[in-house]
């Protein structure tokens, strides 16, 4: 199912790996952010991460002041230029079509997803499913919750709408970063 | 209000776009990669299994609109969504506009809805003082022209990366490169602004759950999500036809949708929104989030036992992608906001006949729309059907009578074709007839050559040449319709060969008359009823296996329509006549299998383009049949990219719209001549007719056939 998943996203452009642990992953997303062009006119680089547990931010915050980058949990909504890097973490992801489904209710969780440039996904591969209809229980109980905001992401933001060619990040991320984690590193609902 | 189009207004856009060569292009383009891009989507998937069940579930939710309405209502208000019900367009407006106002809201960003085109809404609240800003790249783009969507899908299909470029140079103050990723951030970058600013944000939903009341909407970009998580109030607006019991529904059309859309699995994002979410500048930490349903003729549609079909529409947009007319003319130039074969229907019930009276009739009626439609609607049919409502309103015109009256008497139908034979100018420009057998002689009908009626019809022919079988291994009567029997006699006599091998006893009953088809094109449905019943009374008597036609176009509707037309009364016989129809290429496969009649005697070599003429390929859903016994003859046959493509007369079609019909002709040909074809084969008169008179009228050394002629 793994594999499926991950051929299925990388047909829509989406960058799949599988870290070993944590530091790998943010090893990662310091070098995919020290690598890219600023988004903010003045050059400073933004990692917006709301949803690890204060341990991690804090091990993550150590390589963002080493490598001059700020690292934000929340009032991501002051940001307008963007943030350069934003790390969510998928409830689950469906193999069939290589989509994440990611509860956004809270707004700085969307906003990580959405203005930020790149957006790295965390995962856990135990929460691959084969198809929405494997789901649909869960789905229900996602989008049951009175003010759930559900999100089902597949690849970068993409337009056709100039000649019918293909363009990525037009809204939203315009990079994808799927990292599969083989081992838990939060349980049940995300912290 | 501005004044109604006329048609010729009309027909000169029409032809304006005819002359866009980029418009030509693009479409073309699209059209070719659709198909593809379409299939590999469904690749191990039984499409018509899937469309049955969208279908089906569209349908049931229609059905109980009221009852899901009441049930989201109710889990709306535990959900915090303020849920109104718009009777009209302006009433949606109305409402939208006072939320706007009550709300404080000054500067709104939408996400693409088709419903809030439908309804005008950005030049209501324009007019109100407010700012409104399209963030899907192609609505603005279209927004910033101040023109409508072309496409529900893709609404800047027709415009260039040049004019893109032009535009945001303009709106930027800034040259801009002509480079598609490029304009693509120019976008980005100016929306991203107005996101922020934004105190409203309107969207559509493609899904309205009525269980757990919640929205489901699909994009591409990602531009909803951010339209309805930065600005302080959310305003969803939709049509009633929307709403579905749970989400395991909205799932499976979700599956279906961007399959049939773009060729995708999924779209970029589906995001789902049960009521308000948190959002730290509103009031109270939480969103203001309102539903605005639509009815706009719906509930009144959905009460309709024909056209409730519209409503399954899921705005997949594939009856434009796939329509010949679409492809040559554009969006602009079919439908008015909803656009294709939908947009033909719809813009009669939800934008009134003023604006549905000339594109409803900018359709060939060849099927490709409803072999395609997500939601298995009949939509050459529904179309038909509003072209009759239209009539019925603006009255009948005098041909349309005239045939009506015509055709009661078969006699008086057969003689009056006698004598344009006879008076060697067959139809003048406004004699009846000239929708009936579509030939008239206006200088824009001279890209093909026009055939002549013959003096001699073949039922004047017929007791000389049938073949006398002993024996015969099976019994059938010839059905000739008026083309074949007054115009192409030289098709039914070609075939006369191929009864004597297959062993057929062949009779023809004089009696017969115009199947009805195109009676029942032009409205008149009391005159189809009486050729019907006059047809099935001329082969009443007759023991027989088969009645075979070699024309599509009569086999479809005799198959089809007749037993419709013929009412209670003569149901059964009806039946019995119907039962027994069948194009002449099944009959002769059918025999050939039976009967091994001897298939070497063919010519060899040739090689033979086909092409399926839509009666029979989608009105039958015939397409082995022909070329298999074109092949056994010992003919190469050679596939063509366009085989499956509508000629372009299609009856009076060609007639209205001439300049279009001539570039679908050409088209095909052009495909044809590509393939290096020596001839080109299919079986319907009508078909040659057209592609005969093209292929003459611009030189081409490719021979067009009937099947018949191609075998003897
Ligand atoms: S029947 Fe053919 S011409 Fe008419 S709308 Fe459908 S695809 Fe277009
Ligand atoms: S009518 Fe059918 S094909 Fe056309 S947009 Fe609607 S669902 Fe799609």
């Amino acid at each position: 199912m793994v594999n499926r998943f991950t051929t299925m996203a990388e047909q829509v452009s989406a960058f799949v790996s599988f870290p070993a642990d944590l530091e790998q992953v943010f090893e990662k997303c310091i070098t995919l952010c020290t690598q890219k062009k600023p988004c903010s006119r003045d050059g400073q680089k933004t990692i917006a991460s709301p949803d690890l547990a204060s341990d991690h931010m804090a091990e993550l915050n150590n390589l963002c002041l080493k490598n001059g980058i700020e690292l934000v949990r929340e009032n991501i909504r002051q940001y307008e230029q963007g943030v350069d890097l934003g790390i969510t973490l998928a409830d689950f992801a469906i193999a069939e079509t290589g989509t994440l489904v990611i509860n956004s209710d809270g707004e700085d969780r969307r906003l990580a997803s959405m203005v930020s440039d790149l957006h790295v996904v965390l995962m856990h591969e135990k929460d691959i499913r084969e198809s929405a209809f494997d789901m649909e229980d869960d789905l229900k109980q996602m989008t049951g919750r009175s003010g759930s905001y559900t999100a089902f992401i597949t690849g970068a933001s993409r337009t056709a709408d100039i000649e019918r060619v293909l363009a990525l990040g037009v809204h939203g991320p315009l990079e994808l970063h799927i990292m599969i984690l083989r081992e838990e590193i939060w349980h049940g609902p995300k912290p | 209000m501005a004044r109604p189009e006329t048609i010729k207004q009309y027909r000169k856009r029409v032809q304006e776009a005819l002359e866009n060569p980029f418009l030509r292009q693009a479409m073309d383009n699209f059209a070719v990669a659709y198909r593809t891009g379409r299939a590999n989507a469904f690749k191990g998937l039984d499409v018509q299994d899937h469309v049955r069940k969208v279908a089906d579930i569209k349908q049931s939710c229609i059905k109980q609109w009221r009852r899901l309405f009441e049930q989201f209502k109710e889990k709306a208000l535990e959900n915090n969504i303020h849920v109104h019900l718009a009777d009209t367009a302006e009433d949606a407006c109305r409402i939208i506009e006072s939320i706007a106002a009550d709300s404080g809201s000054k500067k709104i960003v939408k996400s693409k809805s088709m419903t809030a085109e439908e309804i005008h809404l950005n030049a209501w609240l324009e007019k109100e003082g407010l700012e409104v800003t399209e963030t899907d790249l192609g609505e603005w783009i279209v927004q910033l022209r101040k023109e409508g969507p072309s496409h529900m899908v893709m609404p800047a299909i027709h415009l260039s990366r040049n004019q893109v470029a032009d535009l945001f140079s303009d709106v930027t103050g800034k040259k801009q490169e002509v480079d598609i990723d490029q304009l693509v951030k120019v976008a980005r970058k100016e929306l991203r602004e107005k996101y922020f600013q934004a105190d409203m944000g309107i969207t559509g939903a493609n899904f309205v759950i009525a269980d757990t009341g919640t929205i489901g909407i699909t994009t591409n970009e990602g531009n909803a999500r951010l339209v309805t998580t930065l600005p302080g109030v959310h305003v969803a607006v939709a049509g009633i036809d929307k709403l579905l019991p749970s989400i395991s529904e909205a799932l499976f059309i979700n599956r279906v949708l961007p399959k049939n859309a773009t060729g995708q699995q999924i779209t970029s994002y589906v995001t789902w929104i049960t009521g308000p979410s948190e959002c730290t500048v509103a009031e109270g930490g939480k969103r203001e989030m309102h539903m605005v349903f639509l009815d706009n003729g719906r509930s009144k549609l959905a009460g309709d036992d024909v056209f409730s079909q519209a409503l399954s529409c899921i705005r997949c947009g594939a009856c434009a992608n796939v329509c010949p007319v679409y492809r040559m003319v554009g969006g602009h130039r079919m439908g008015h906001v909803y656009i294709g074969a939908i947009g033909l229907i719809t813009t009669y019930f939800f934008h009134g006949i003023e604006n549905a009276r000339h594109i409803a009739k900018n359709c060939t009626g060849c099927g490709a729309c409803k072999e395609v439609c997500a939601a298995g609607i009949d939509l050459p049919e529904l179309i038909k059907g509003v072209q009759d409502k239209i009539r019925d309103r603006d009255g009948h015109p005098v041909k349309g009578m005239l045939l009506k009256q015509v055709l009661k008497n078969r006699r008086m139908f057969h003689g009056l074709l006698r004598s344009a034979s006879i008076a060697q100018k067959p139809f003048s420009k406004d004699a009846f007839l000239h929708r009936h057998l579509p030939m008239i002689f206006s200088k824009e009908q001279d890209f093909r050559a026009i055939p002549a009626v013959v003096s001699r019809p073949f039922r004047d022919r017929f007791e000389k040449i049938v073949p006398a079988v002993e024996s015969p291994t099976v019994k059938i009567a010839l059905f000739s319709g008026c083309l074949q029997d007054f115009v192409y006699p030289e098709h039914l006599e070609a075939a006369m060969a191929s009864f004597e091998r297959a062993g057929a006893d062949v009779k023809f009953p004089m009696d017969q008359t115009c199947c009805g088809l195109p009676a029942l094109m032009m409205g008149e449905g009391e005159a189809a009823r009486s050729v019907a019943v006059q047809n099935i009374m001329a082969f009443k008597e007759l023991d027989l296996d088969y009645i075979v036609t070699l024309c599509a176009s009569c086999a479809s509707h005799l198959t089809h329509k007749v037993p419709k037309l013929a009412g209670e009364r003569f149901k059964e016989e009806a039946l019995a006549f119907s039962e027994k129809v069948i194009p002449y290429s099944v009959f002769l496969d059918r025999m050939s299998d039976e009967a091994e009649y001897d298939v070497s005697a063919g010519q060899t070599g040739q090689k033979v383009a086909w092409h399926a003429p839509c009666h029979l390929i989608r009105g039958l859903g015939i397409s082995r049949e022909p070329k298999d016994v074109i092949s056994r003859r010992g003919f190469r046959y050679v596939a063509t990219c366009e085989e499956e493509t509508c000629c372009g007369l299609a009856g009076s079609y060609s007639v209205d719209f001439p300049l279009v019909s001539k570039e679908i002709l050409a088209k095909k040909l052009a495909d044809v001549e590509q393939s290096g074809a020596d001839i080109l084969a299919t079986e319907c008169p009508g078909c040659v007719l057209q592609l005969r008179g093209g292929a003459v009228r611009q030189g081409l050394d490719i021979r067009v056939l009937h099947v018949s002629e191609v075998l003897s």
